[in-house]
């Protein structure tokens, strides 16, 4: 044996090797798919049930097609939002600028409508992407942590927001804008639709693109995912410019609904996106989740607030039991990952 | 396919409910209690503490206490807000109390639930109104007047430039929470009434800045102002009590003496009037929870009984309180803050 054939030898057993890590890699990923989905499903479906029968044999004005299509009007803003931070949180990255994004959205659309509305919603939709864009540089080119690099756009964004609104609230002129979140389509409320859509959209690329199969494997394991030869920066690139998107349609429709654009409006929305989506099955460290899951997740979390006014709970409670839901759900979806790791 | 079946089953009941529900025949709980929604919009900054504190003592007494009050807590989200005001709107109340979060946020919600009440659900908007001021869908308004507490606050510091023949003050301004209306309300009132009394090229403004209402944050930016403008500074003009208790302790600690920069209050709770007794706050102006409260719970009780409420805007009085009547007023000051 030459030197150069066991350098042939070594290669092909490298190359050999790596096909059975990517099979077993695709292989985990399906197994835990099924398994968090069946596990999942079960649990909030049924606490989704119960909260709906008790909420309709309590009060039955909230039983209602009206009653049910406004829960959805209502989850709408999280729930688009979700959809973007599932699919970042799924690839193991962070984005805690959501919330600035959403507020300085609300305040462009609202500062351009008086050159049109079109004009408005594109300049309100492009400042999100481009809050999007920093943070993929500074993530993938920089190399920095999200959970840092976001905090910081969070904070540029939000000073931003204020410095060109001078901390005010900016009203709307343009009174057609208000229909874009309070009009109808055949009965049902737009921000419905835009949910139903953003859903839509979030489940294709993580079930049939390349780019869905791609933030799993970066977040299983990214080490592996290079090795594979997946094009992780920019895959997670393009998921931080997706979730900031959708953070920015979200404040369209906020801006829509308030007719108002302000610098402070998102400033609770990050915990509660990420409450509801970790509530969904996706974990907080990557690399399992379900667009289906996570829209149950915000489902349950608006079905509580609602079901806080029809049972009239007091509001000294309401802090608790959100916090207690909360705390909750991060310490199954930690302890549903130590067991993971346990098993591999 | 178990899958599939068990969605099938949830969506086979949810449409059974949603069919089944539709007459909106309510409750079904029988008595005809008086029930009034009220959507908050947080509960936390001290004003509004002590304003739900005296609201739950109220409560206690009748004819209150007959009533079935459900009380919403925003938490200082405007999203939240609006989704509440739906849902209360849904149930059967018989009035609406709002304290918007944002005056002009909430307008678009209010027409539309007023809209889908048959414009027969009366909305009352309490401690703070709407933008634009007076809309169909409300129908009184109740409340301090932030404009009219700036406005004061501005005279209040003319005349005492005045009878101290003081020329011209460097001042600051210590700002409430951003992008708040009371915020801007007290600032432009405070400015109006400067101009108004012809005192404008008296008052030179070296800086304003947020501390979003809260005492220790006022402290720390007044802080930084000493250490940027020391003498130069004369006076600091808070929009709120706990932003001038901050100012307050902020000179204290920097060696001040009481008097030697002016530093004013405004809502009037006891520990700033005590110090308008002790000479280190020019003045503060009045801003009552408990007739804040009371304001909103005296126009809900009319409706109960059928009357009509004639006056839309029902403003609760906002006086100033100097050193010369902090004496006077110090013991109606614990009764109204609950204290």
């Amino acid at each position: 044996m030459t030197g150069s054939d066991m350098f042939v030898r070594g290669k092909k057993n490298e190359k050999e090797s790596q096909r059975k890590v990517e099979k077993k890699l695709s292989r985990d990923i399906i197994e835990q798919k099924r398994f968090i989905k069946f596990l999942l499903n079960q649990k909030l479906l049924i606490l989704i049930v119960l909260l709906v029968a008790a909420m309709a044999i309590k009060d039955t004005n909230f039983f209602s097609l009206s009653g049910v299509y406004e829960i959805f009007d209502h989850i709408a803003i999280i729930g688009i939002m979700a959809v973007g931070m599932t699919v970042l949180l799924i690839s193991g990255s962070f984005d805690l600028s959501i919330g600035s994004v959403l507020s300085l959205t609300t305040v462009i659309v609202m500062l351009f409508q008086e050159r049109g509305i079109l004009i408005s919603i594109i300049m309100g939709v492009v400042s999100g992407i481009a809050v999007g864009i920093l943070n993929g540089l500074i993530v993938v080119k920089g190399k920095i942590n999200p959970f840092i690099a976001t905090l910081g756009s969070m904070l540029i964004a939000k000073g931003f927001a204020l410095g060109i609104s001078r901390s005010q609230t900016i009203v709307g002129s343009r009174a057609e804008f208000i229909f874009l979140a309070h009009g109808k389509v055949l009965g049902i409320p737009n921000p419905f639709i835009l949910l139903v859509i953003f859903l839509l959209i979030g489940w294709y690329i993580l079930r049939f693109t390349k780019l869905g199969r791609n933030s799993y494997a970066i977040g299983g394991n990214e080490h592996s995912a290079i090795l594979a030869g997946i094009q992780v920066n920019r895959s997670k690139f393009v998921f931080f410019v997706f979730c900031s998107l959708t953070a920015s349609i979200s404040g369209l429709i906020l801006a829509s609904k308030t007719n108002t654009g302000n610098a402070i409006l998102g400033d609770n929305v990050v915990l509660i996106v990420i409450g509801g989506v970790v509530l969904g099955g996706t974990s907080l460290f990557g690399g399992r989740g379900h667009i289906m899951g996570t829209i149950q997740g915000v489902l349950v979390l608006g079905l509580i607030e609602r079901a806080m006014v029809v049972f009239h709970i007091s509001s000294w409670y309401q802090y608790m039991l959100r916090g207690i839901v909360i705390l909750a759900v991060i310490v199954l979806d930690t302890v549903i990952e130590r067991r993971r790791r346990e098993m591999l | 396919m178990k899958k599939l079946l068990l969605i099938g089953l949830v969506l086979l009941v949810v449409a059974g409910f949603a069919f089944a529900g539709g007459q909106g025949t309510g409750d079904g709980s029988g008595e005809e209690k008086f029930r009034v929604g009220v959507a908050a919009p947080y509960m936390d900054p001290p004003y509004d503490a002590a304003f739900w504190r005296m609201w739950d003592k109220l409560v206690k007494e009748k004819p209150y206490s007959d009533w079935e009050i459900i009380i919403t807590d925003a938490q200082g989200d405007l999203n939240n807000q609006i989704n509440q005001i739906e849902d209360l709107a849904r149930k059967e109340i018989d009035v609406l109390l709002v304290k918007p979060l944002s005056a002009a946020g909430v307008v678009p919600t209010l027409n539309k639930v007023w809209e889908a009440s048959g414009k027969t659900l009366p909305i009352i908007t309490v401690n703070l109104g709407t933008d634009p001021a007076q809309i169909p869908a409300v129908i009184a308004h109740t409340g301090p007047n932030y404009y009219l507490q700036g406005l004061a606050a501005g005279e209040g510091y003319v005349k005492y430039l005045d009878a101290h023949n003081l020329d011209k003050v460097n001042y600051c301004i210590l700002l409430g929470r951003a992008g708040s209306d009371a915020t801007n309300l007290r600032k432009q009132g405070f400015l109006d009434k400067v101009e108004e009394m012809g005192a404008s090229d008296r008052f030179v403004l070296l800086d304003e800045q947020p501390a979003d209402w809260y005492t220790d944050l006022g402290q720390q930016v007044a802080e930084n102002w000493i250490t940027s403008f020391g003498d130069k500074m004369d006076m600091i003009y808070a929009e709120n009590d706990d932003m001038g208790i901050g100012a307050v302790n902020a000179l204290k600690g920097a060696g001040y003496e009481k008097g030697e920069v002016l530093v004013n209050g405004v809502d009037a709770g006891f520990a700033g009037t005590s110090l308008v007794k002790e000479g280190w706050m020019t003045f503060v102006v009045l801003q009552s929870p408990m007739l804040d409260a009371e304001g909103a719970l005296h126009l809900a009780d009319k409706l109960r009984n059928g009357e009509k409420i004639e006056e839309f805007f029902n403003y609760i009085p906002s006086p100033i309180i100097t050193a010369e009547n902090a004496d006077e007023w110090l013991p109606k000051i614990k009764e109204t803050w609950g204290l």
